[in-house]
């Protein structure tokens, strides 16, 4: 990974005590009303650190989008605990985080430059420089609405305008999902040159084959619960397989 | 940030505020034109398109004005819903603000676009007024504008006098007392429609039908509520009537007060049903 990346960004100092994890789940649960019984995150304890790219991996429905949305606090845990340097959800914690949800949430009313304006005005860490070096790299205009603008170049704008932050930890919902291998290949380079090195980037999917090479670990989700977290480079050492034949075993039908 | 939650809600607001003001303006030019062509001097034919064009301005107008007030409140629920609890509601959410600043910040917007609209017809009022006074003394020569406000400040001053002995208050109270009312009652009306939305979403699907079902069901309540809250009036008019004292206000204030505290009560209990939505029951698709 590209770590060579120019940080000339001014940000208040984050007084975190190092041993403190960036992110901590604690016997999570989250049921969903009328679901009966059946728990979409079930019981589940993990410690993430800092600088550390991790794939969350795991078929379709297997609670990675409803762990994410507790750990941004867009739902509250049915019981256990999120802690985000050591505070549960709230505004210091999404100070923080920069999400990048699977559904496109930009205000199809406003321009391009009105949502980078937007994200500077309620994000300290937000490079406006940058983004507007990324958005000309890919030749989108700052004065186009988003109601014009297709889909991918919505998901493309917001995929610049999270990764424009420095924040602590990017969590990325299906960032490739739904798009084409060229615009596939941006997007990772976009994460891969643009994060804050001292930062954990979360990167939620299932089309593995094409993120491997950038993850340093993986955690694999089945049923709602936590099945394996270990690095990228033991799965291949020790099982001689690629994260994307390990998971294919794993999933099998 | 509550600042820049404001500036941002208000924006998305200004809009659709605008093109509605526009419709009004447009309500008042017509209404003015109609009231333009009536002529009572012409025969009598004319005469009754006079009276029939009175009629189409007032009805005109009337429509117009329920159409900007439900225009603006539909507006300001849309944004409401849209940016709480459709995919916008994904960054909505995950902004470093609190909940009570999120909810603050619409329901300010909210009150300061509903009191522009609420402006907006008073002065078309005062602009048809205006129009129509003027052209109905264009057809009384012998009777002057100045004349008009002469007399109109003799009935003025007489009603002042009379009305402290049949309502038992001074009228700048009165007029004080159902301001703060009306203030009360559009900060309720925003935050029980917020309140609504926000209910409509503990269903799983359907939810604009939940909404919809939650304010109706609410109304229904806060009817029965009301019906309560005038028990103390109709039992001071039935027994008013053996009081030579029984003032207006007098029989009417205890129902006034219960119906401002309750719509209070309201209010403050569809605030917290907002907050506790969107923090602990917040379920976006």
């Amino acid at each position: 990974m590209d770590t060579n990346q120019t940080n000339n960004i001014s940000k208040d100092p984050v007084y975190v005590d190092s041993n403190i994890p960036l992110l901590q789940l604690n016997d999570l649960c989250k049921r969903y009303p009328g679901m009966g019984t059946y728990m979409s995150v079930f019981h589940m304890n993990l410690i993430i650190p800092r600088g550390r790219i991790i794939g969350l991996l795991g078929p379709n429905g297997c609670g990675k989008t409803t762990l994410i949305k507790m750990i941004n606090g867009l739902l509250a845990p049915t019981s256990g605990s999120v802690l985000i340097n050591g505070m549960a959800p709230c505004p210091a914690t999404k100070k923080v985080i920069s999400y990048l949800p699977e559904r496109t949430y930009l205000d199809n009313g406003m321009k391009v430059s009105q949502m980078v304006e937007y994200f500077a005005d309620f994000y300290e860490d937000f490079s406006t420089e940058k983004a507007y070096g990324m958005l000309g790299a890919l030749g989108i205009s700052s004065d186009a609405r988003l109601k014009t603008l297709s889909k991918g170049t919505k998901e493309k704008v917001q995929l610049i305008l999270v990764m424009s932050r420095q924040a602590d930890l990017y969590i990325l919902d299906e960032p490739i999902a739904g798009v084409d291998p060229a615009a596939r290949d941006y997007i990772l380079r976009t994460i891969i040159t643009n994060y804050n090195p001292g930062s954990t980037i979360i990167l939620s999917t299932h089309l593995i084959s094409d993120i491997e090479n950038v993850l340093d670990d993986v955690i694999f989700m089945k049923n709602g619960s936590l099945m394996l977290y270990t690095s990228v480079d033991s799965i291949r050492s020790q099982m001689g397989k690629s994260v994307d034949t390990y998971f294919r075993e794993v999933y099998a039908c | 940030m509550l600042g820049k939650l404001i500036k941002y809600e208000w924006k998305g607001l200004q809009l659709p505020l605008m093109i509605l003001m526009i419709v009004l303006a447009g309500t008042m030019i017509l209404t003015c034109g109609v009231i333009l062509t009536i002529n009572p001097k012409l025969d009598e034919t004319l005469a009754w398109y006079s009276v029939m064009a009175l009629v189409i301005s007032i009805f005109l107008y009337y429509f117009g004005i329920i159409g900007c007030t439900l225009g603006t409140t539909l507006i300001i629920v849309v944004r409401f819903y849209k940016t709480c609890y459709t995919d916008q509601g994904y960054l909505t959410h995950t902004l470093p603000v609190t909940p009570y600043q999120l909810l603050n910040s619409k329901i300010i917007a909210a009150i300061i676009t509903q009191l522009l609209m609420i402006l907006a017809i008073l002065l078309s009022i005062i602009i048809i007024l205006q129009v129509g006074i003027h052209h109905v003394f264009s057809f009384i020569p012998d009777y002057t504008y100045a004349e008009l406000r002469h007399e109109f400040s003799i009935q003025f001053a007489e009603l002042l006098n009379s009305f402290e002995d049949e309502f038992g208050i001074r009228l700048s109270f009165y007029v004080t007392y159902l301001l703060v009312y009306s203030i009360v009652a559009i900060i309720a009306n925003i935050v029980t429609l917020f309140g609504c939305v926000s209910l409509g979403q503990l269903y799983a699907k359907h939810r604009i039908v939940g909404a919809i079902a939650a304010y109706f069901i609410l109304q229904f309540v806060m009817m029965i509520v009301g019906y309560i809250t005038a028990i103390p009036m109709y039992t001071r008019m039935l027994t008013g009537t053996y009081y030579e004292n029984a003032t207006v206000f007098g029989i009417m204030s205890p129902t006034m007060n219960l119906s401002l505290l309750t719509t209070v009560l309201l209010a403050v209990g569809m605030y917290f049903v907002n907050l506790h939505m969107m923090t602990q029951k917040l379920n976006l698709e």
